[in-house]
């Protein structure tokens, strides 16, 4: 997947200026920066929400342009920040939301069978049958997250390139949920998986990104494996605050 | 082939064969009782009096099927529309698609119905007109909140109270410059009721009313998915513009149709979706048949207790309905005020 000397603008103001990189099968991509610096912005863009104002962005070979929207749902699977759903729908209807192509009624066996395994997998059989409203943040927040990766997911590994975007899928989560979805990408990510996560906490983004797009200012600041990038000179350019990076462990102290 | 379990769990099963029968029963009692009553039974058994043939096929008859017809758009539409805004208080009469047909309608009676067009649509020029009264006012509602993001629900149905008014104070204008006779035609779109039934205007109500359930039926998944926000369902490669242009196309037909026919019926849009969804879910491929069924029993009984309630006189039944729906509007916003 490729993203080719992407610019956007917006009402004269240039939101994202020449970005190009590409999301390999089988990379976890985070995408880290500031508040601000176009992170959200860059994901909509590659999700396909809108086009670019320079620039190509490519799914395998093809312009983006030219993917139908259900060939796009088949390809890639995005997670927003935040969901708000009105009205009462299950856990379960929810989850079957993501399954594209009639959500379910062509296969019903086969889905039925998937959406066993996200569940088990996320560990969220007891909210199955629960109102979405009913649930705390956390929890709607694992619920979004297996909608989201239903969508893409294979049993055992992927045959075909398939993609999951990520946007600060950990905000409203306690630690211990948080490590099982980024286990649980990660993992995917081994099956042939591509993934692209925005991520909030640096620390986290060293332990599981292959490789990191650091953005400032709607522009790249760096790019490359998470060792080679998060110094303390590239951080405190770009956010401005002085910190300490330790080798072994890695690790980013800001105090 | 997909079968109704693929739509439905066995909850919402039964609350569908509970609402069928609701219908059916509530349809025997609205026909049966009134002015004349009428003894169904006669009918198979050949001894049906003349007096009530006529009741049944001419007046009665034709009175509870426009109000089944009214009662299952104004049902399914309110939860067409709820869906589509994702704003639980969206309702055909709350918004001002009700009083846009109902202008449309008085302003066809007031301006043309003597003139060039009326002779050219004759009976077709009031329901016409009031589609199209219908039409603009859910294209602008579409337009005018088509940059509100998730906290613009409130913006979204204020936009719908302005036009509400606007539409209002067209029809309040017309009254005032209308004659005698038109007069008489207008108090009678604003109070609502389905005493001029006539099989002439009904037989195409019913196939507009038709067409448009069969197409919303069809899109009820989508709507479904659609409740995830429109740009994850886009992302799920629904396409939104065609969903919207659906919905916001049938509800317009319907509601012009029916309301150029039965005037204004407050609150079955809102009210109706709002119980279906406590008795069974979300879930349009339950909600909307639910709803449906439901707004028909709810308006042929309203209709059968503004009929009987002071007899020999008739009570408006947009006054029987919006009597019911408005104290339940009222406990609606405290609860998500509350929430």
């Amino acid at each position: 997947m490729a993203f080719k000397n992407i610019s956007l603008s917006y009402k004269e103001k240039v939101i994202l200026e020449d970005i190009s990189f590409c999301i390999s099968r089988g990379e976890l991509l985070g995408i880290v920066g500031p508040n601000g610096s176009g992170k959200t912005t860059l994901m909509k863009l590659v999700a396909g929400d809108f086009m670019p104002s320079k620039g190509v962005i490519k799914y395998d070979d093809t312009d983006l342009k030219r993917v139908s929207l259900l060939e796009r749902a088949k390809y890639r699977s995005v997670m927003s920040q935040s969901q708000n759903i009105i009205f009462d729908f299950t856990v379960r209807e929810i989850i079957q939301m993501g399954v594209i192509g009639g959500y379910g009624l062509n296969n019903e066996k086969e889905v039925a069978k998937k959406i066993h395994h996200i569940i088990k997998l996320l560990d969220i059989e007891k909210l199955f049958f629960r109102s979405i409203q009913t649930l705390s943040g956390g929890e709607q927040q694992l619920v979004h997250f297996a909608r989201a990766l239903i969508q893409i997911w294979e049993m055992s590994h992927y045959e075909t390139s398939k993609y999951i975007f990520l946007d600060e899928p950990t905000s409203n989560l306690d630690l211990k949920q948080e490590v099982k979805i980024l286990d649980i990408t990660k993992n995917e990510v081994k099956k042939g998986l591509g993934a692209m996560v925005i991520f909030h906490d640096l620390n986290l983004t060293a332990h599981y990104a292959d490789k990191v797009l650091m953005l400032s200012k709607g522009k790249i600041a760096a790019m490359g494996k998470p060792s080679d990038i998060f110094t303390s000179d590239t951080l405190e350019a770009v956010y401005g605050l002085k910190v300490k990076v330790l080798k072994k462990p890695f690790r980013i102290f800001h105090f | 082939m997909i079968s109704l379990r693929q739509l439905m769990n066995t909850k919402q099963i039964f609350w569908i064969s509970v609402l069928s029968i609701a219908v059916i029963f509530s349809t025997i009692a609205a026909i049966s009782f009134g002015g004349v009553d009428v003894e169904l039974k006669n009918i198979f058994t050949g001894t049906i009096s003349p007096l009530e043939l006529e009741v049944l096929a001419n007046i009665r008859g034709p009175r509870v099927l426009l109000a089944a017809v009214v009662g299952a758009a104004l049902g399914i539409s309110g939860a067409a529309l709820q869906g589509l805004f994702r704003n639980p208080l969206a309702d055909p009469g709350l918004i001002g698609v009700s009083a846009g047909a109902a202008l449309g309608a008085v302003s066809a009676i007031v301006f043309f119905k003597d003139g060039l067009f009326g002779l050219q649509f004759g009976i077709f020029l009031v329901p016409l007109a009031s589609v199209l009264g219908s039409l603009i006012v859910i294209g602008l509602i579409f337009t005018l909140t088509s940059g509100f993001t998730q906290s613009g629900i409130t913006y979204m149905l204020l936009v719908g109270i302005a036009l509400n008014a606007l539409a209002t104070v067209g029809i309040g204008f017309l009254t005032f410059i209308s004659n005698d006779s038109q007069l008489r035609g207008l108090t009678y779109w604003m109070m609502g009721s389905f005493g001029s039934a006539n099989w002439q205007l009904l037989i195409p109500t019913i196939i507009i009313v038709t067409i448009a359930i069969a197409n919303l039926f069809m899109i009820s998944k989508k709507l479904d998915i659609i409740q995830l926000g429109e740009v994850e369902a886009h992302r799920l490669g629904i396409n939104i513009r065609l969903i919207k242009m659906t919905i916001v196309l049938c509800s317009a037909f319907m509601i012009g149709a029916c309301v150029s026919l039965s005037g204004i019926i407050g609150f079955i849009g809102l009210v109706v979706p709002h119980l279906v969804r406590l008795l069974g879910g979300a879930n349009h491929t339950f909600l909307l048949p639910g709803s449906a069924l439901l707004g028909i029993s709810i308006s042929v009984l309203s209709d059968l207790f503004s009929r009987i309630v002071i007899t020999p006189a008739e009570l408006p039944v947009g006054l029987a309905t919006s009597a019911l729906g408005a104290p339940f509007f009222l406990w609606l916003i405290i609860r998500l005020g509350k929430n």
